[in-house]
């Protein structure tokens, strides 16, 4: 939420950044655009100011001349004054000013002028006195001359820039003449175009802002959209998190109480098995210790029992007695559940296991093979680790008499290598399968339906060794039989 | 005054691209005075010859006497009874057949056409172009 806001802020910030550059270059090209107004109007005010300053002086100086306050008159009767006047307007005359003359008008009515003095020195170009001219924008022309006032206008000739200078001459108020000056405006016509050039380089800068502007404020509003989705993605995401998590917990439990399930189902497995090799176990003494007091009793009978007898009967039964109590305590321990690690080793785990089923496998003309190459302490759960064995003893023996292997043995194998220390369980019964060999760790899998195996012996073994004991379980064939390999690290 | 509105407007363009204008120019005042004529046979004098050529309503001849009109100026003797339109004010000022003209002063195209020797040739000026007539 609030990455969420400082996101919209940040939008919000730049929006209005973006907004205030546009507003200032707005300003800024208005800014312009007057002052470029301001200097062309100057530059061309001050050219106009010039010039009127010129033709107010020759105006006064032609004035000087008139005889009678006739312009027309003098004119037309002096030739010499008009050389003279022409010679001073001709002064005038230079790249910039490139026409200076007066005319008049034959009638109000008619656009044609008369020349009556022309400065010009090209005599190709040179106009007669009372030659008849026809200006262009005649009605400025007409306006000047009628209304006694100053006129200016701007004309092209080809790529050049002119301006006509209209400056009417006035004898006692009334207008006898038009003064005319044409010059160029090459120096504002260049002043006007670079300022045209700025303008359309400004132009196509504000128009690019404007772009940009609009393309920012669209993206904004995209991101905006983006960011919203983003966040209720995120909220979606954070509400299947929590289901999520709380649904792996439920399956965790459930997993954690079905493993006690299966551990507690394991266990009662293997208790059923357990009684039965007790009763084996005890079978061979409690024959004894009956054989041993049947023999007391019938000695006795006889009166045949002495001392000597009766020490020696009586210690065979002692014996016996103290090999079954033995016996229940092995049994015991295994049915302890270790809550702290202890030190152990493989043959003290693998000589735990034979106490409990050595005698049930030699009953069966198993052959048992101990190799011990390499010996290790380690800490570990004991109890666990005999159960894990205890059960490759068994699933070995079961198999060796299913398929009833000639001169069956049963191998164990305990080495070490620079980080493992390894114990085979190993027999001669031909190996597993292929085909259910990936299987066989897999809980409720089991070759034993007939004689009504759980299928959770391996499944519990692998448990303990990789869970519990943070080491390996795997299994092998070779050209015997099936090796089951318990790797613990050190 | 279709013709006259033209005439103005190839005036004022004919500042900036003087040559075209000047032969569009030629083109409307002559074939509005030679109406009766498919196309005009000219014959000119050099400076403006070049120009004239571009016409497809010109025929520019090699002498005075298959021409129906002169343009230009500076024509030799033989050529005196022919009408002549001028491109200079001193052609036009002088020239006793000259039936009107074109030139250039003070930056400003000048035309001009001469009423009474557009009669003596038996000329009809038509109405537009009279506003140029002296």
């Amino acid at each position: 939420m609030k990455n969420y806001i400082s996101k919209i802020k940040t939008i919000y910030l730049f929006t209005v950044v973006a907004i205030m550059l546009l507003i200032a270059t707005i300003f800024l090209y208005s800014k312009f655009e007057y002052t470029k107004q301001n200097i062309v109007k100057t530059n061309l005010g001050g050219q106009i100011s010039y010039t009127n300053d010129i033709t107010n002086k020759l105006e006064k100086n032609i004035i000087k001349s008139i005889k009678n306050n006739n312009l027309f008159d003098t004119l037309e009767n002096d030739i010499k004054l008009r050389e003279k006047i022409e010679e001073k307007l001709s002064l005038f005359i230079t790249t910039r000013y490139r026409y200076v003359y007066i005319v008049d008008k034959v009638s109000s009515s008619d656009n044609q002028f008369r020349v009556l003095l022309d400065g010009t020195q090209n005599n190709d170009d040179k106009s007669e006195f009372l030659e008849l001219f026809t200006p262009l924008n005649t009605k400025i022309w007409n306006k000047s001359y009628e209304y006694n006032q100053n006129e200016f206008f701007e004309h092209k000739e080809g790529m050049n820039l002119w301006m006509t200078f209209l400056n009417p001459i006035e004898i006692n108020g009334k207008v006898v003449g038009l003064m005319v000056i044409d010059f160029a405006l090459e120096d504002h016509k260049y002043i006007v175009k670079n300022l045209v050039d700025l303008d359309e380089t400004f132009k196509y800068v504000v128009i690019f802002f404007i772009i940009i502007f609009f393309l920012y404020i669209w993206f904004s509003y995209f991101d905006l959209q983006r960011e919203k989705e983003k966040e209720n993605i995120q909220k979606q995401l954070q509400i299947l998190n929590k289901s999520l998590e709380s649904k792996i917990e439920d399956e965790l439990k459930k997993s954690r109480k079905k493993d006690k399930q299966l551990l507690q189902q394991s266990r009662l497995a293997q208790m059923g098995e357990m009684i039965s090799m007790i009763a084996h176990q005890w079978r061979q003494p409690l024959a004894a210790i009956s054989s041993a007091s049947l023999a007391i009793n019938f000695k006795a009978q006889r009166e045949n029992l002495n001392n000597e007898i009766a020490i020696n009967l009586s210690s065979k039964i002692i014996g016996y007695s103290k090999h079954l109590s033995s016996t229940i305590d092995d049994f015991r321990n295994f049915f302890k559940t270790n809550k702290e690690k202890q030190l152990t080793s493989f043959e003290e785990i693998i000589n735990g296991a034979f106490n409990i089923i050595e005698d049930s496998l030699l009953s069966k003309n198993i052959k048992i093979e101990k190799e011990i190459v390499d010996e290790y302490n380690f800490e570990s759960y004991p109890n666990e680790l005999k159960q894990v064995v205890l059960n490759l003893i068994k699933n070995a023996e079961d198999v060796l008499l299913e398929k009833d292997i000639e001169d069956p043995f049963i191998k164990i194998k305990i080495y070490k290598n620079n980080l493992e220390c390894i114990l085979e369980v190993s027999d001669n019964a031909g190996g597993i399968p292929l085909n259910i060999i990936d299987k066989i760790f897999d809980p409720y899998f089991s070759t034993k339906i007939k004689k009504d195996g759980t299928g959770l012996g391996l499944y519990m073994s692998k448990t303990i060794i990789e869970d519990h004991c943070s080491g390996k379980l795997e299994v092998i064939n070779n050209k015997n039989g099936a090796i089951f390999k318990i790797v613990l690290f050190k | 005054m279709k013709i006259f509105i033209t005439l103005l407007f190839i005036i004022t363009n004919a500042l900036s691209n003087n040559k075209a204008y000047e032969l569009k120019l030629y083109e409307k005042v002559l074939s509005s005075i030679f109406i009766d004529y498919n196309k005009i046979n000219i014959y000119t004098s050099d400076n403006i010859k070049s120009t004239l050529k571009k016409s497809k309503k010109f025929k520019i001849v090699d002498n005075c006497k298959n021409a129906i009109i002169l343009v230009g100026k500076e024509f030799g003797k033989e050529c005196i009874d022919k009408p002549l339109f001028a491109t200079s004010y001193n052609e036009y000022k002088t020239h006793k057949n000259v039936i009107g003209a074109f030139y250039w002063r003070k930056g400003r195209p000048q035309l001009k056409l001469k009423l009474n020797n557009l009669n003596k040739f038996n000329l009809e000026l038509p109405e537009e172009l009279r506003k140029f007539a002296q």
